[in-house]
């Protein structure tokens, strides 16, 4: 496994436990989605992951090694964040994403550094847009150059938080489908939060569901279920099928 | 983009990218090149205005009137300028606030309290005129301490209180207005028990004038200053990384609360030292670093190098602005600086009210 998850609990300053008795395990290739309903831990969940937020016990393994003995940079080589909102300032989206080598420069970027970060910003077809300011981009394209600037970082673990919130339909399928075509072609896992249930459905492989700070259920698409759901949203919902896919529609 | 016209096999670059490099290259060039000539017209127009060639002919052989009274003068502008102008650079990124600088931040109101606390409790106020145009505080040794000690006392609290609050950058912003309110209303109360000479001593000393500067004082803000800048230039891909949110940035290995305090301690330490030996002067650390972001973007690789050039520019033409405009007058620089400034933080809230 490429990320495995053991017995994490978290709490701010000695408070009641927000996540307690986490466990997950995710392959490379694949990608897990984190479902839950608003306040329930899912952003905080990924915070402990990469270390923004420092759990109160368990151990979390990329490729064996223990990340929380690890320092910021180490962690930063192996974890690539995509946070739900970014702040813009004046610098161009070729800079914006050569600041994803950041754990890699030392004093200054090598050719290598911008190599890489060509290459990222030509796969995910930001080319075009390359020496504009991130402020003067739309939405969509800025959580692309988010993406970019996580992939630039080599990671072999990629959080994203609600990577499509902010996107309209065609965007939000737009970012989803360049994220399957990253992590099916690169040694990636990918874990993301999402609250559309059915956008998760769709592309990703793995599920872990959260409710009252622990996990409810975990697995593939089978424990996406109308009873699951409802035990976890407190929402009545029923699952049909649409073109040989499961569509969630609330009741 | 066809990437095959934009690849140079050679280092991997884009020719559009390393021409928008060269732009900026440039951009810093044609800066020094303009600071140098105004060093050199300073040097030349005064009382007495000499033509470059003498300019350069007497800093060349050390001596005249351009190497003994101006050069030090005009160092000290070119220093100081580049210095507030970083300390403001370095503070509007790591408080996340495009008005923060050690002006707008508390620090020279405590420097101003300082000096008034000196003057009035110490008795350093005894003023004299030494030529013609000149007055002297009897005591400046005694000003500048009690200036600086406040000022650092300032910064000490507002970092404190930072920490308490989990190093959040709003705090440290209302922190710091709310310790520029707490001296100015000590300073009001100080001025309200002087007597004639001491009143006319403090306001003397919060006209920012660099003319008190001697040269163990360049010495000294010059030995503080390089390894500070060095130390912000070092750090600049992480200050590009708080730019990007915090969030980002810890993401991306920076130690965002330690880069916020080292860079607070310093930034302040470095202006209070500038403030406390010159006296108040006001928005050169908010109007360089903004002029610069609005021609050449806010990548802290170019900024802090531009800002040190325009900083130094900024108060080089304002110092020999306010020795010449109504010569044989020299009006405090502080004076022409805020002019300058104050128009610009307006541009910049109603610019942002618009946002």
């Amino acid at each position: 496994m490429k990320l495995k998850i053991r017995d994490v609990e978290f709490c701010y300053k000695n408070g009641p436990a927000v996540l307690e008795d986490i466990q997950m395990a995710v392959g490379a290739n694949q990608m897990l989605t984190i479902l839950g309903p608003n306040g329930v831990g899912k952003t905080t969940l990924l915070k402990c992951i990469n270390g923004l937020l420092k759990t109160r016990k368990g151990t979390i393994l990329v490729d064996g090694e223990e990340l929380r003995k690890m320092n910021r940079v180490e962690v930063a080589k192996r974890i690539g964040y995509v946070p739900q909102r970014a702040d813009v300032s004046q610098i161009t989206v070729f800079d914006s994403v050569l600041l994803g080598r950041k754990p890699h420069i030392t004093w200054d970027v090598s050719k290598n550094d911008i190599k890489i970060t060509k290459d990222v910003i030509s796969n995910l077809g930001l080319s075009e847009l390359s020496l504009k300011y991130i402020n003067e981009i739309s939405g969509g394209e800025l959580q692309k150059v988010q993406l970019a600037r996580a992939l630039v970082q080599e990671p072999k673990v990629l959080l994203l938080d609600e990577p499509t919130s902010s996107l309209d339909l065609c965007n939000q399928h737009h970012m989803m489908s360049t994220l399957v075509d990253v992590v099916k072609n690169s040694d990636l896992t990918a874990i993301m939060t999402m609250h559309d249930i059915n956008l998760a459905l769709r592309y990703s492989d793995k599920f872990i569901m959260l409710k009252g700070g622990t996990v409810f259920a975990a697995g593939g698409h089978e424990v996406i279920t109308p009873e699951n759901i409802e035990a976890v949203y407190d929402l009545p919902v029923n699952v049909v099928n649409f073109m040989d896919r499961p569509i969630i529609v609330p009741l | 983009m066809d990437t095959s016209k934009t690849v140079d096999t050679k280092n991997g670059d884009t020719p559009d990218y390393s021409q928008y490099i060269g732009k900026k290259v440039m951009f810093l060039t044609v800066c020094a090149v303009v600071l140098v000539i105004s060093v050199l017209v300073a040097l030349s127009i005064g009382s007495a205005n000499l033509s470059i060639s003498e300019v350069v002919d007497q800093i060349l052989n050390q001596n005249g009137i351009a190497w003994s009274i101006r050069f030090p003068r005009v160092l000290v502008a070119v220093v100081a300028g580049a210095m507030l102008a970083v300390a403001g650079t370095i503070m509007q990124c790591i408080l996340k606030n495009p008005l923060s600088e050690p002006y707008t931040l508390g620090l020279s109101q405590a420097a101003a309290f300082g000096a008034a606390f000196a003057i009035v409790i110490l008795d350093a106020g005894n003023m004299f005129s030494n030529t013609k145009d000149a007055v002297v505080i009897s005591n400046q040794y005694a000003v500048t301490l009690c200036a600086f000690f406040f000022s650092l006392i300032s910064t000490g609290v507002v970092l404190i209180l930072t920490r308490l609050t989990r190093v959040s950058p709003e705090a440290i912003v209302l922190s710091g207005v709310v310790m520029g309110s707490i001296f100015a209303a000590a300073r009001t109360a100080i001025q309200y028990f002087a007597n004639e000479i001491q009143l006319a001593s403090i306001v003397y000393w919060t006209f920012g004038d660099l003319s008190r500067i001697t040269l163990d004082n360049l010495v000294l803000i010059t030995v503080v200053s390089v390894p500070v800048l060095i130390y912000f230039i070092y750090n600049r891909w992480n200050y590009n990384a708080i730019d990007a949110g915090i969030d980002t940035a810890r993401s991306l290995g920076v130690n965002v609360s330690r880069h916020t305090i080292v860079g607070m301690v310093l930034s302040s330490l470095v202006a209070a030292l500038i403030v406390s030996l010159m006296g108040v002067i006001g928005f050169v650390g908010l109007l360089a670093p903004h002029m610069v972001r609005r021609v050449i973007g806010s990548d802290h690789r170019f900024v802090i190098p531009a800002a040190v050039l325009v900083g130094a520019l900024i108060l080089l033409i304002s110092d020999t602005l306010a020795r010449t405009i109504i010569s044989p007058l020299v009006l405090p620089v502080g004076v022409i600086t805020s002019f300058l400034g104050g128009p610009l933080f307006l541009l910049i809230l109603i610019r942002g009210y618009r946002k």
